[in-house]
C-alpha cells in the first residue's frame, strides 16, 4: 500500500495566493509578510505529514453486496478498521474504477475501532462486473493535501436484467407420470388469492366470496402438485432479446415468490424445475450473463 | 453501523450555520486592523453585507441573483475608483479586497467557496502588514492566520460524533510551531531581492510636506506618532537642543502663494560641491536610525550628514541631503554618519544665484522696505542676519501652535500684524527677507529634538518634532544655521525633550492642570516608564526583524564561510530542514512503547540470541520449555539462560504492578546471555 500525497483542489487554489503573498512581500520588500508567508508555507508542509499519518493506518476489507437489477441500486459496504494508534479523521472511500462519482465517508474512527461503510451506485445494465479498486482518501487536516490510497479488490458482483414486463405466466405442463391435471398449485395448504383466468378448472373457485359478492376468485395452494412450470425462451419469440431476458427475470421472480418449483429455460442452458434462494441465484445469473460473453467487465 | 453520504463529492457539501459564522468571524477580526485604511463608507457597506449575510443564515432564505451581485461588485469597484483615483497599488487594492470579499459571503454556500474565501482572508489579513509593521499588529496578523487555520481544521476533522473537534485549536498550534524551523530557514535564507521594480505603491500621510507655507505643520503639532528613533552607536548623545535633523531643502519661494518649494534643484544649476570634504569644522557622529514609512524619498540624519546612508541607496544631494531614488514604504534602518556642528564652505555660482532668486515685485512694498531697513550702510551678511532676529525680537513675536487665521498674504500679515507664528512663520519670512536683503538663503525642513529613552539609549522623534529652519550663506563661514523660532522668542525648543516640547498655549495649560489633578502622583511617571519599556522592545524588534536586509542576509553567510548567496545553497538549507521536520515531527507521531511491548522486545532479543547460536524456539514452546532445552544445548550458557527465563515468566505472568522499573535489569540479564555464548564461542575457537 503506498499512500501518495498531492495537493488538493483547494491547496491548488492555495498556490496563487501564497504567490500573490511574495509579490507583495517582494514589492514592498516587507519583512513581516515575507514571515507569515514563510509560516503558512511550514504549516502546509507540515499538514501534510498529519495527512499522510491519517491514512496508513487505514485497513480496508470487503464487506457485504447485495443482488441489483438493471435500473436499480447497488450498495455494497467496505469493513474500515483503523489499526494505528491515532483516531483516523474524515475519509472518502470511492470507486476507482467506474465513473460513479459517489462517495462513502467515514467522518471519525477511533484507534483500534472498524465501521461499515456503505457505498452505492446505479445500475443500469445487466452482465457480470467488478469493483477492482477502491480509492481511499483523505484532506485531513487542512483540506490542503490530499493522501490517497488504492485498494486492490477485485470484487466480482452481477447485474440482473432489469424487471420489465407483463406478460402471464405460461400454462403448466402436466406430470404424465403422476396423472396431475397440470395444476400446480393443487396443494393442501392454503397460499393466496388471485384473479379467476376464463376457461381455468373451477375447482378452486371461491365461491364463499363470491355469494359475499366479489368477483370470481381462485384460492392458490402452496407446495401443491408434481406439474412442471417452465420459463422458455421460445415462449417469448416476438419480443428482443432484452424484453425476452427482462420478462423471463419477472417470472423467475414471481415464481420465486409463489413458492412452487419452476423451470428455466434458455437457448445454451436449462434449470430444471426447483425452489430456493440458490435456484433463484442460478437463474437470475444465467439471464444477467445471457450473450454476455461470459461476463462482460466495464 | 454508522456512514454518511456524500452524492456529490466533498466540495458540494452544504456548510452548517455555525461553519459560515465562524468565517465571518475571521473576516471581521481580520479587517479590525484595517479600519483605517478603508473609506468609511466601505467599511458601513461591507458592515451591512455582513448583517445580511446572517440575516440569511436565520432566516435561510435564497441567496440574491447573480445581478445583485455583480452590480454590488462594480458599485464597489466604482465606489472605489472614485474614492482613490485608481484601483490598483496597497490602499485601492485592499479596500476593494475587503468589499469583494463581502460580496462573495453572499454568496457562500459551498465548500469550494468557503475553501477560496478562506485564503483570500489570509491574504487579506496580511495585507495590514503593509500599512504598519509595528510589533502588535504582526503578532494580531499572526492571531487572525492563526484563527482561519483552526477554521480550516474544524471543517476537515470532524470529531467522533461528526461535530468539530475540540483539539483543533491545539493541532492548528502544533501545526503552526512544527512549521516554525521551516519557516525560520525560509526567512533566513531565501534572497532578498533589492526590489526595483516596484509595482504602484500605496501612499500614506505621514511624512514632513514638501511644500511650507503659513500652516502646512499644523497636522502635525498634535501628532505625537513616531517619526524615527535614532540611537548613536559611538554612545555618545549631543544635548537636546542641538538635534536638528535634517529632510530637505527649499529653494524657490513661490510669492503668489507664499508657499516654499522645489525641493530637488533644477538640472542646470545641480553642483558637485556639496560632498563630505567641504565640511569644516564640528566632529563626527555615528548615528542608526531606524525610519518609519512616510511615502517621500528624504532620510533624516543630524546636520550636515557626510556621507551616503542605507547602504549606498540614500545619496548624498545638493543641499545636503540624504535622497533614495524611490518612496518610501516600510520602515527601515540605516547607518548615517554626520558632521555636526559644521559649515559647508564651498557656494558654487549657480547655486548663488539660486539662494538669492526672489520675486520680489510680487512682495507687499512693507516688507520690502522692511528688508531694506534690515542692511544698514556698511552692514555685512551677518549683521543683516542679526537685525532680522532683533526685529523679531523688539516686536515681541510670538510662537504658537494653535492655528490662526491668516488672509491672502500671510507673510505681510505674520511681519506686521499677528506677529504669532509656527516654525514655518518665521523660517519663511526670515529667508525671505534674507534673500530681498541680499542675503544668500534657503529655508531647511526636517525635526528638531527629540525625546530620550534612557533604557534603550536612544531618541525618538516624532511628527510633533517637525521643524523648519533656515540657513544663510556668510561669506568666509560658509552655510550658517539660523533659525528664527529659537532665536527670536524667548520660551522655547530649548525646553527638555519630551513629546509636549513645544510650548503649550494656556488654555492647553489649564487643560493638563486639570488633568494632573484627577490623575494620582505615581500614575505618569510609571506610564513614563512603561513607554519607555514599549518603547525598547520596538526597538530590538526594528533591529533584529524588520531591518533583516539582504546585506545581514550576506554577513550571516559569511560567518559561515560562505561568500556569496546562491540559490543552491537556499534550496540546500530548506531541502535539509524539510527532511528534519519530517524526521521529527513523524517521530512525534509515534506512540511510546507500552512496557509490556517492551518487556517482549526484550524476549524477542533473547530468542534471537539464541538463535544464532543454533537453537530456534519451536513455536509451540513457551518460555520456560525454551530456555530449559536451550540450556541443555548449550551448557556453558545454561545459567544465565534459565536466570532469565525465569526472571521473565515472573514479569509476564507474574502480578506485576509497574514493569518499567524491572525493565532495565531483564535486558542485563540477555546481555549476560550473550556473553556467556560469544565466551564459550571463543573458548571453542582455542
Amino acid at each position: 500500500m503506498t499512500v501518495r500525497l498531492e495537493l488538493s483542489r483547494y491547496g491548488m487554489v492555495l498556490i496563487p495566493v501564497l504567490l500573490a503573498m511574495l509579490l507583495a512581500a517582494i514589492n514592498y520588500d516587507n519583512n513581516l509578510v515575507y514571515s507569515i508567508l514563510f509560516l503558512l508555507i511550514g504549516v502546509l508542509v507540515v499538514s501534510g505529514l498529519y495527512t499522510y499519518r491519517n491514512l496508513t493506518s487505514i485497513e480496508v476489507k470487503p464487506g457485504n453486496i447485495w443482488p441489483v437489477f438493471a435500473g436499480g441500486t447497488l450498495r455494497y459496504t467496505l469493513q474500515v478498521i483503523n489499526r494505528g494508534d491515532h483516531p483516523v479523521h474524515s475519509v472518502t472511500f470511492r470507486r476507482q474504477d467506474s465513473d460513479a462519482t459517489f462517495r462513502a465517508f467515514c467522518p471519525y474512527l477511533a484507534p483500534g475501532a472498524s465501521q461499515m461503510v456503505e457505498l452505492i451506485e446505479s445500475v443500469d445494465r445487466r452482465g457480470r462486473f467488478c469493483i477492482h479498486v477502491m480509492e481511499v482518501a483523505t484532506l485531513y487536516p487542512m483540506g490542503l493535501i490530499r493522501a490517497r490510497f488504492e485498494v486492490p479488490l477485485e470484487w466480482d458482483y452481477v447485474v440482473y436484467p432489469r424487471l420489465w414486463g407483463d406478460r402471464p405466466w405460461p400454462d403448466i405442463e402436466p406430470d404424465v407420470r403422476t396423472q396431475d391435471d397440470g395444476h400446480y398449485r393443487g396443494g393442501e395448504s392454503f397460499y393466496g388469492l388471485r384473479n379467476y383466468r376464463p376457461g381455468e378448472s373451477q375447482r378452486h373457485i371461491d365461491w364463499k366470496a363470491v355469494a359475499r359478492g366479489r368477483p370470481l376468485m381462485v384460492k392458490e395452494f402452496a407446495s401443491g402438485g408434481t406439474g412442471r412450470l417452465w420459463f422458455d425462451w421460445v415462449q417469448l419469440s416476438d419480443l428482443d432479446t432484452e424484453s425476452r431476458l427482462s420478462q423471463l427475470a419477472v417470472w423467475v421472480v414471481q415464481g420465486d415468490r409463489a413458492g412452487g418449483p419452476y423451470g428455466l429455460k434458455l437457448p445454451m442452458q436449462v434449470f430444471q424445475p426447483a425452489i430456493g434462494p440458490g435456484h433463484l441465484q442460478q437463474c437470475l445469473t444465467a439471464l444477467a450473463l445471457h450473450h454476455t460473453n461470459g461476463g462482460g467487465r466495464l | 453501523m454508522s456512514w454518511l453520504r456524500d452524492r456529490h463529492g466533498d466540495h458540494a457539501v452544504s456548510l452548517s450555520r455555525e461553519q459560515v459564522y465562524r468565517l465571518l468571524g475571521c473576516f471581521i477580526i481580520s479587517v479590525m486592523p484595517q479600519i483605517g485604511n478603508i473609506p468609511l463608507w466601505l467599511l458601513l457597506a461591507t458592515g451591512g453585507l455582513v448583517l445580511w449575510r446572517i440575516q440569511q443564515e436565520r432566516r435561510e432564505s435564497e441567496p440574491p441573483s447573480s445581478v445583485v451581485k455583480l452590480l454590488l461588485g462594480i458599485g464597489f469597484l466604482l465606489g472605489v475608483y472614485v474614492d482613490k483615483g485608481t484601483l490598483t497599488g496597497r490602499d485601492s487594492g485592499t479596500a476593494l479586497m475587503v468589499g469583494l470579499i463581502a460580496v462573495k459571503f453572499l454568496e457562500l454556500r459551498n465548500r469550494r467557496d468557503y475553501m477560496v474565501l478562506t485564503f483570500v482572508i489570509y491574504f487579506m489579513s496580511v495585507t495590514a502588514l503593509l500599512f504598519e509593521q509595528s510589533i502588535l499588529v504582526f503578532v494580531y496578523v499572526v492571531i487572525c492566520c492563526g484563527c482561519l487555520t483552526v477554521n480550516l481544521i474544524t471543517l476537515h476533522s470532524p470529531g467522533p460524533d461528526n461535530s468539530p473537534s475540540r483539539s483543533a485549536a491545539q493541532l492548528a498550534l502544533r501545526l503552526i510551531v512544527q512549521g516554525l524551523p521551516l519557516a525560520l530557514v525560509l526567512f533566513l535564507f531565501y534572497p532578498r531581492i533589492n526590489a526595483r521594480y516596484g509595482f504602484n505603491l500605496g501612499s500614506s500621510t505621514s511624512g514632513l510636506p514638501e511644500k511650507i507655507r503659513a500652516s502646512s505643520f499644523e497636522s502635525l503639532t498634535e501628532d505625537s506618532s513616531m517619526a524615527f528613533r535614532a540611537d548613536f552607536p559611538g554612545g555618545e548623545i549631543p544635548p537636546a537642543t542641538s538635534l536638528y535633523w535634517r529632510g530637505f531643502v527649499l529653494w524657490d519661494y513661490n510669492a503668489s502663494t507664499n508657499e516654499w518649494q522645489g525641493t530637488s534643484p533644477a538640472q542646470e544649476w545641480r553642483d558637485l560641491t556639496d560632498t563630505p570634504a567641504n565640511l569644516v569644522g564640528g566632529k563626527r557622529l555615528l548615528q542608526r536610525i531606524t525610519l518609519r514609512a512616510h511615502s517621500q524619498r528624504w532620510l533624516f540624519a543630524l546636520d550636515y550628514p557626510a556621507g551616503s546612508a542605507w547602504n549606498g541607496q540614500g545619496e548624498l544631494g545638493t543641499g545636503y541631503v540624504l535622497q533614495i531614488n524611490r518612496e518610501l514604504h516600510r520602515k527601515i534602518q540605516y547607518l548615517v554618519t554626520s558632521q555636526v556642528d559644521s559649515h559647508p564652505l564651498v557656494q558654487s555660482p549657480t547655486m548663488q544665484r539660486a539662494s538669492l532668486r526672489i520675486a520680489a515685485d510680487l512682495i507687499r512694498p512693507e516688507v520690502r522696505q522692511l528688508a531694506k531697513e534690515l542692511r544698514g550702510p556698511g552692514d555685512s551678511d551677518e549683521k543683516v542676519v542679526a537685525n532680522m532676529l532683533a526685529y523679531y525680537h523688539k516686536n515681541g513675536f510670538e510662537y504658537t501652535t494653535k492655528a490662526e487665521n491668516y488672509g491672502d498674504d500671510p507673510l505681510y500679515e505674520f511681519l506686521f500684524v499677528k506677529r504669532r507664528g509656527f516654525c514655518e512663520h518665521f523660517a519663511s519670512s526670515f529667508t525671505v527677507l534674507m534673500r530681498l536683503a541680499g542675503v544668500p538663503a534657503r529655508v531647511v525642513a526636517g525635526y528638531h529634538g527629540g525625546e530620550y529613552n534612557p533604557y534603550g539609549n536612544f531618541i525618538i522623534v516624532r511628527q510633533l518634532n517637525a521643524h523648519a529652519w533656515s540657513e544663510v550663506f556668510i561669506k568666509g563661514k560658509g552655510w550658517t544655521r539660523v533659525d528664527p523660532t529659537v532665536m527670536a522668542t524667548v520660551t522655547h525648543l530649548a525646553a527638555p525633550i519630551t513629546p509636549t516640547a513645544r510650548q503649550v498655549e494656556p488654555t492647553r495649560r489649564i487643560s493638563e492642570a486639570l488633568e494632573r489633578k484627577w490623575t494620582p502622583d505615581w500614575l505618569p511617571p510609571l506610564a513614563m516608564e512603561g513607554r519607555f519599556r514599549w518603547q525598547l522592545v520596538e526597538e530590538k524588534w526594528d533591529q533584529w526583524v524588520l531591518s533583516y536586509t539582504p546585506e545581514l542576509q550576506t554577513d550571516i553567510l559569511k560567518d559561515w564561510h560562505l561568500e556569496r548567496f546562491s540559490w543552491e545553497f537556499f534550496l540546500l538549507a530548506t531541502i535539509f530542514v524539510l527532511f528534519l521536520t519530517i524526521l521529527l515531527v513523524s517521530r512525534s507521531f509515534q506512540r511510546r512503547r507500552t512496557s509490556e511491548e517492551a518487556l517482549l522486545a526484550i524476549y524477542a532479543e533473547f530468542c534471537v540470541t539464541l538463535k544464532n547460536s543454533g537453537v530456534p524456539r519451536y513455536h509451540w514452546e513457551g518460555s520456560t520449555e525454551y530456555a530449559q532445552r536451550a540450556a541443555r544445548i548449550l551448557p556453558a550458557a545454561s545459567k544465565p539462560i534459565l536466570r532469565f527465563a525465569r526472571e521473565y515468566a515472573l514479569l509476564r505472568y507474574g502480578k506485576i504492578a509497574y514493569l518499567e522499573p524491572a525493565l532495565e535489569p531483564l535486558r542485563e540479564k540477555v546481555e549476560a546471555v550473550r556473553e556467556a555464548l560469544t565466551q564459550a564461542e571463543l573458548h571453542l575457537n582455542q
